[in-house]
């Protein structure tokens, strides 16, 4: 019986990878993105299984939060800490509306970050083409929604508040709209990247206990990166769409 | 004390003399690649400056908040998160003057 060991596995889907064209660390960032995603499904089903029992109490006493500490209690935290910030830039009704943006953005960026602070792991945020896809997703999303909402009047914004300066302003205000992508997941990049290799660093200067002030930079990074990315959508959305008072 | 120092010090500069046709031909054999240099120096200057702006921009918001907070301890927390945010985007630009030196020194 040929035993197979979880090193072969990985190795065969890294090859299974490349011959995908993917090359350099980018099947280990596929790789973990996978794990990442894995366990977000699982959070969903706790989640969805806590839910279940909350409704099959019936009448108004599914609306009352279960007594003592259970997971659907940290859900409740977060799902209304999300709610709250995307509120501050966004109208309630939008904040509800594209919270399956944010909300997911948020807890995929944050899981995905802090698996770089974990020993022997490696963020899939480290990898540029896996933020450029978040990007790529929140740069379609607000776009789309702009012409949706105002129609052609989104592109009238973009031309500036006089006439005889709308070309000028109109290719400035373009190049800002482009960028907005490549700036998102290069912050994000960056920061993983630097974060690891500082720790790197660190850790060959001295290799004891000093270094783990940084895991701790680690994971305050992870936090408030993953809150800026989210924050920055729910901003680009709002500013796309809340162009109806003029 | 003088005495030691008037035989150490000739001595000195005459070992100086003597070891500089060494030095003014390693100085000849390093022009092929002195791209090199070029790359490596404009990575490290590139980055300097990139931190003294961005320590600057970071110090100013952040004396702001302080001064906010000082003025109104109540208003802290209503404070912080917009300072939060004001730091992280400051140092957004720090960032991607760090990945242009990355490329840089990878290519060196």
């Amino acid at each position: 019986m040929y035993h197979y060991s979880w090193v072969q596995l990985m190795e065969g889907a890294v090859h299974a990878l490349n011959g995908l064209g993917l090359s350099g660390d980018e099947p280990l960032a596929v790789l973990w993105s996978w794990l990442v995603a894995l366990f977000l499904m699982v959070l969903g089903l706790v989640g969805r299984l806590g839910l279940n029992k909350a409704r099959a109490r019936g009448g108004m006493l599914q609306y009352v939060p279960s007594t003592g500490l259970s997971i659907v209690h940290v859900f409740e935290i977060y799902i209304e800490s999300i709610l709250n910030m995307a509120t501050s830039v966004l109208s309630l009704k939008d904040a509800k509306n594209y919270y399956w943006l944010v909300g997911g953005l948020f807890i995929y960026i944050f899981f995905s970050n802090i698996l770089a602070v974990v020993p022997g792991g490696m963020a899939p945020t480290s990898n540029i083409s896996n933020n450029l896809a978040m990007a790529l997703v929140v740069f379609v999303v607000f776009n789309v929604e702009g012409v949706r909402r105002n129609g052609l009047g989104y592109f009238k914004h973009m031309a500036g508040p006089v006439w005889w300066l709308a070309p000028f302003i109109f290719v400035i205000e373009l190049i800002g709209v482009l960028v907005r992508p490549a700036s998102l997941s290069l912050r994000l990049m960056g920061n993983m990247v630097g974060d690891h290799t500082v720790f790197g660093v660190m850790s060959e200067l001295v290799p004891v206990v000093v270094p783990s002030i940084f895991l701790g930079l680690g994971i305050f990074i992870s936090f408030l990166q993953a809150f800026v990315f989210t924050l920055l959508a729910a901003i680009y959305i709002a500013m796309s769409v809340a162009h109806e008072e003029h | 004390m003088k005495s030691k120092l008037y035989t150490v010090l000739p001595v000195m500069v005459a070992l100086m003399f003597f070891s500089m046709p060494a030095l003014a031909e390693e100085a000849a054999s390093g022009g092929d690649n002195l791209w090199r240099g070029y790359l490596a120096i404009g990575a490290g200057i590139g980055m300097g400056i990139a931190a003294l702006g961005g320590g600057i921009g970071q110090g100013i918001a952040a004396g702001n908040a302080l001064s906010g907070i000082a003025r109104n301890p109540n208003a802290s927390g209503k404070i912080f998160t917009p300072m939060i945010i004001g730091l992280a985007l400051i140092e957004s630009l720090v960032i991607y003057a760090l990945v242009i030196s990355y490329l840089l020194v990878s290519m060196l």
